[in-house]
């Protein structure tokens, strides 16, 4: 009898154990999920001047990397254009610069990649040369993150051929840059509005 | 009078022991980061955080220690109990001011964990046990069978504890979601 009891609360003693590891290891995954879910798409923080559909400020600036950048509905475009407002000194920008310039290569046959930030030219023109962005518009101009509402960096701007914004929102990671290009191919500038117009349909 | 069971005394002390020695470890490792924690608590005046990120992760060590051994426990019970209500002092006061997002500092070198509620009624809790370490035993014979429940009751609450405090940062993480 004393033999049974001893081998019945081994055997149970050990299954409690694996089941309370089985219980760590589910907890860990799930706050491992709570991690991935978090940033779901490009944070669009709301600007009086800017709506989904309407046009933008109409702009007609010099680049950096020569010839001359125009935007806005007095300048029809023949593609979209992804204003990415950036700053030579901020890190998130840094990091974002490869993703941005394979999705402005993958993305060419419609999308047009041009960087934008103000301050000193010189430090600018340096920044250009480090990381090897000759290749895209780069302009220099206080006038048109005033007009684009720009208060935090990385910020995305998409706007349509016919220079109609599309979506607007903070880019922190490749996922707020894809929600930007995902807001075209959806015809909604937010998911939002997306599920809204699923529902009601 | 009150008697606590040897076997209870057994797994309560080696639990305590092992949580102050992997906090201790954890602290030594990551002096820098736990040196910023104390300094964001803004408990202690500006330079006692630098000598402070050395003591106390010594004194952990040295309570770990005598509570190991029965001649020196209840020594190590008292100053467990004297850190673990500090830890909770400490939480509980950030609370009140209203800095609620503060890193506790429990996965120093690893992840976050917000100061909780939670965190001040678990170190509560542990407070309680480490003093139960105070009261005598009941005179038995401890057998070897004894001794298999100690290992198993040590596992359980070790597994146990971090079920509950993976649990508590969960809620914060889903929280900041919504």
């Amino acid at each position: 009898m004393n033999t049974t009891l001893l081998v019945a609360t081994t055997i149970s003693w050990g299954a409690i154990i694996a089941l309370a590891i089985t219980v760590l290891a589910l907890v860990r995954q799930v706050g491992l999920l709570h991690e991935r879910i978090s940033p779901a798409g490009a944070l669009s923080i709301d600007k009086q001047s800017l709506r989904a559909g309407e046009p933008v400020p109409s702009f007609q600036l010099p680049s950096l990397t020569g010839g001359n950048v125009t935007l806005g509905a007095d300048f029809p475009q023949a593609r979209c254009t992804l204003l990415f407002f950036l700053s030579e000194t901020c890190p998130v920008c840094k990091t974002l610069l490869p993703v941005l310039t394979s999705v402005a290569k993958q993305e060419q046959s419609w999308l047009n990649l041009v960087f934008a930030s103000d301050g000193d030219k010189q430090a600018h023109l340096d920044f250009i040369e480090r990381r090897q962005l000759q290749a895209f518009p780069y302009v220099l101009s206080m006038e048109l993150g005033v007009a684009f509402e720009i208060g935090k960096l990385p910020y995305g701007v998409l706007i349509e051929e016919n220079g109609k914004l599309i979506s607007h929102g903070l880019v922190n990671t490749r996922e707020h840059l894809e929600s930007l290009i995902e807001a075209r191919r959806l015809g909604a500038p937010t998911v939002q509005t997306f599920m809204a117009a699923q529902t009601s349909a | 009078m009150l008697f606590i069971d040897p076997v209870f005394e057994w797994i309560v002390c080696l639990a305590l022991a092992l949580l102050m020695a992997t906090a201790a470890w954890q602290k030594l490792r990551h002096p820098k980061m736990f040196r910023g924690v104390l300094e964001q608590y803004r408990i202690l005046p500006e330079p006692v955080p630098r000598a402070a990120s050395i003591i106390i992760p010594l004194g952990e060590l040295a309570s770990a220690l005598a509570l190991m051994f029965p001649d020196t426990r209840d020594l190590g019970s008292v100053s467990t109990a004297a850190l673990l209500t500090s830890y909770a002092f400490a939480m509980a006061v950030n609370l009140v001011r209203g800095r609620r997002y503060l890193d506790c500092g429990c996965h120093l070198g690893s992840h976050r964990q917000r100061i909780s509620g939670f965190l001040v009624l678990r170190n509560g809790l542990l407070v309680l046990l480490t003093l139960s370490l105070l009261l005598p035993t009941t005179p038995r014979v401890v057998e070897w069978f004894d001794m298999g429940i100690v290992c198993y009751g040590l596992g359980l609450t070790t597994l146990l504890y971090h079920i509950c405090n993976t649990l508590d940062a969960n809620r914060h993480r889903l929280s900041a979601l919504s």
